[in-house]
């Protein structure tokens, strides 16, 4: 739909539009939505919003505690309403968007199940446990639902459950890669190796060619790793030279298949983001000492270099993919 | 030319919309995450500038006159820049001059108001305003409507009717989203306002979380709680009713006929239940705006401002847990109710026929 939306906007900005047909023209593209577009679009949106809030409702329900609601009614409540959920994804099984949400209740309502276990039972289990369990118990679900949502929130929990292990031990992992900067690791390798995973099978199942989830993902691989070289520009003695280096190979390697396998625009601006900061950071470590003002000017300059020169460049790569 | 403009051509030359041959490429609009982008480095420079002004001409901070004029001159430069034939490295320059500048006059408003934070805030509001007005770019139209909204909640907060922000800021960027073709000319301005203030409102939503006791904090001290918190239930309320009433109009549905009658109702009734749980209502204006205009960046900030909400809305202080799981589950068994009455109503295929 942006496509059209886009072109007419192109035609309108170039006059060849008179002002009094473009209502007609939208509506002719179906840039507007016609009344079964929005049949559709307002039961998905109450659906969603409605399954959603009961689910919220839940949890805020328990997390407040209640006293004077015994333990068996607050477990059978829980329990009971991730059972509906559940026979409701079953009987609605014609129905996609409906399952679809009912699963989605579900494995929210799966985690107030286990916070409400933890809450009740003083189980002593660290935070990143429930997480963990969490993810691993709604694991089927995510697999049975085949939707990317399902997947992502699994991905969060996981880097819920990784970044609180870490917390809690300060570092299992550090006798490989030292105290603060091995949660960061951790994370970009996991969320790298599900951002790899996701590409290499959306081919086989066309459900999870989402760009948004990919876009996500490919976010949560970013940042960790532009974090790290930060840390390293910032801390030379914690980090050392590795973070950079895994850095350029990511940073190429995300260049190579954006602009020349697979064309999106969205991860060329990521690795263009990611250098700029870099850079900028790297610089500012080394030229902004004793707060000189013409330090200030050059990275000021430079800054304006880099970001014109990177817009310049998508624009670039944008206009010669559309032809 | 590529083919897909070539069919969209042909489309509307087969509806009688346009003659001839198709025009050459124009200068097509980047997307949003190149804006982003642009928005971002902008921002970054201005903070180089600011520096640079601080450590080579350190007496500006101590007078608010002659910040005020620095402000005006990079502002101005930067109103030059802007007004060049588009060049990236130009655009950039011009943006960061006119964020630095904004910097150094803001501070000046805040020096010249003495200690009236409704005055500060009234002219940084008006001030961003007339940015939006002039200034000739994108991406500062958006960052000046964003602040100007700020500005404006904060002197409400100031003034102690907080509660009032959101159902303005939802006023003003329905009025531009559904208003976004009606001035072809304007077109970009107002597409840039719309962005602006939705980006406000998830803002305000997002900080649901420190509800009203932050933010009129001397009027509690004295009077221990707001008075008519639920007028801007109220308004939100009425603008969403408005937001439907012109959609109705849009698709050209009579105001007494059954369809229109209904769809007002449910609005009403959905707006009722979630007067406490107004991120709902908002949240539901945006995702509607973008659908109805086809434009995924709003629909997907209208789920953002959806998610920041219910994030927020568990941290607010102001009402208990109990309470919001109550509010929750009326609104959600409503929308059911509601969903469930809309495929009696108008069965799925018997769908409205378009205007």
């Amino acid at each position: 739909m942006n496509t059209l939306r886009r072109q007419l906007i192109d035609f309108i900005d170039q006059g060849v539009i008179p002002k009094e047909k473009i209502d007609v023209a939208l509506a002719a593209l179906k840039v507007t939505p016609d009344g079964k577009s929005w049949r559709t679009f307002v039961d998905h949106l109450l659906l969603w919003l409605g399954g959603l809030a009961l689910a919220f409702a839940v949890m805020f329900f328990i997390a407040y505690n209640w006293a004077a609601l015994g333990r068996f009614a607050k477990f059978g409540m829980v329990e009971l309403f991730i059972v509906l959920a559940i026979t409701a994804y079953c009987k609605l099984a014609e129905n996609a968007i409906a399952s679809k949400v009912s699963l989605f209740v579900a494995t929210i309502s799966l985690g107030v199940l286990l916070a409400l276990y933890g809450q009740t039972y003083q189980t002593g289990a660290d935070p990143w446990q429930l997480f963990f369990n969490w993810a691993l118990l709604m694991l089927p679900w995510a697999v049975i639902g085949r939707f990317p949502a399902m997947w992502i929130v699994w991905i969060a929990l996981m880097n819920a459950s990784i970044i609180l292990y870490f917390m809690t031990f300060r570092g299992i992992f550090g006798f490989v890669f030292g105290s603060e900067s091995g949660m960061l690791w951790i994370v970009f390798l996991f969320n790298t190796f599900a951002f790899v995973a996701w590409q290499v099978l959306e081919k086989a199942w066309g459900w999870l060619a989402e760009s948004w989830a990919m876009r996500l993902l490919a976010v949560s691989s970013g940042v960790p790793i532009t974090w790290l070289v930060l840390l390293s520009i910032f801390d030379y003695r914690e980090v050392g030279t590795f973070p950079g280096l895994i850095w350029v190979v990511w940073l190429v390697a995300m260049g190579y298949i954006y602009r020349k396998v697979k064309r999106d625009l969205f991860m060329l601006a990521g690795c263009c983001l990611s250098t700029i900061t870099v850079t900028v950071s790297f610089f500012g470590r080394h030229i902004l000492h004793n707060g000189e003002a013409g330090a200030f000017l050059i990275l000021a300059f430079m800054v304006v270099g880099m970001g014109g020169g990177a817009a310049l460049w998508l624009k670039k790569v944008h206009q010669e993919w559309q032809l | 030319m590529n083919d897909q403009t070539k069919e969209i051509w042909e489309l509307l030359q087969a509806s009688g919309i346009v003659l001839g041959e198709p025009p050459g490429r124009g200068d097509s609009s980047p997307p949003w995450f190149v804006k982003a982008l642009l928005a971002f480095s902008g921002w970054l420079a201005a903070i180089f500038i600011l520096g640079f002004i601080v450590a080579a001409f350190a007496p500006v901070f101590k007078n608010s006159g002659v910040a005020s004029v620095i402000g005006v001159i990079l502002i101005a430069g930067a109103f030059v820049l802007l007004r060049m034939p588009a060049n990236a490295f130009v655009e950039h320059l011009g943006l960061a001059a006119s964020l630095a500048g904004q910097v150094l006059l803001v501070y000046a408003i805040f020096d010249f108001a003495d200690h009236n934070e409704i005055t500060a805030w009234l002219l940084m509001a008006i001030f961003q305003a007339v940015l939006v007005w002039f200034m000739p770019n994108f991406v500062h139209c958006v960052v000046s409507a964003l602040v100007a909204a700020i500005a404006v909640s904060m002197a409400l907060n100031e003034m102690e009717i907080p509660y009032l922000a959101a159902g303005i800021v939802l006023f003003g960027a329905s009025y531009c989203w559904l208003n976004e073709f009606r001035y072809p000319q304007q077109m970009e301005k107002i597409r840039a306002m719309g962005y602006g203030l939705v980006l406000a409102l998830v803002a305000l939503k997002g900080m649901t979380r420190f509800g009203y006791s932050a933010f009129a904090p001397r009027f509690l001290q004295h009077h221990g709680s707001l008075p008519h918190p639920w007028v801007g239930g109220i308004i939100i309320g009425a603008v969403t009713v408005y937001v439907v009433w012109r959609l109705l109009q849009y698709y050209g549905q009579p105001m007494l006929g059954r369809l229109s009658i209904t769809t007002l109702l449910a609005t009403l009734l959905v707006c009722a239940v979630s007067m406490n749980v107004q991120g709902i209502a908002v949240g539901m204006v945006i995702v509607c705006l973008g659908f109805w205009s086809a434009n995924r960046v709003l629909l997907g900030l209208g789920m953002v401002s959806l998610l920041f909400y219910i994030s927020s809305y568990y941290y607010l202080l102001d009402t208990t847990l109990l309470d919001k799981s109550l509010s929750l589950l009326v609104v959600g068994l409503i929308l059911f109710v509601v969903r469930w009455l809309m495929q009696k109503i108008i069965p799925a295929a018997n769908e409205v026929q378009h205007a």
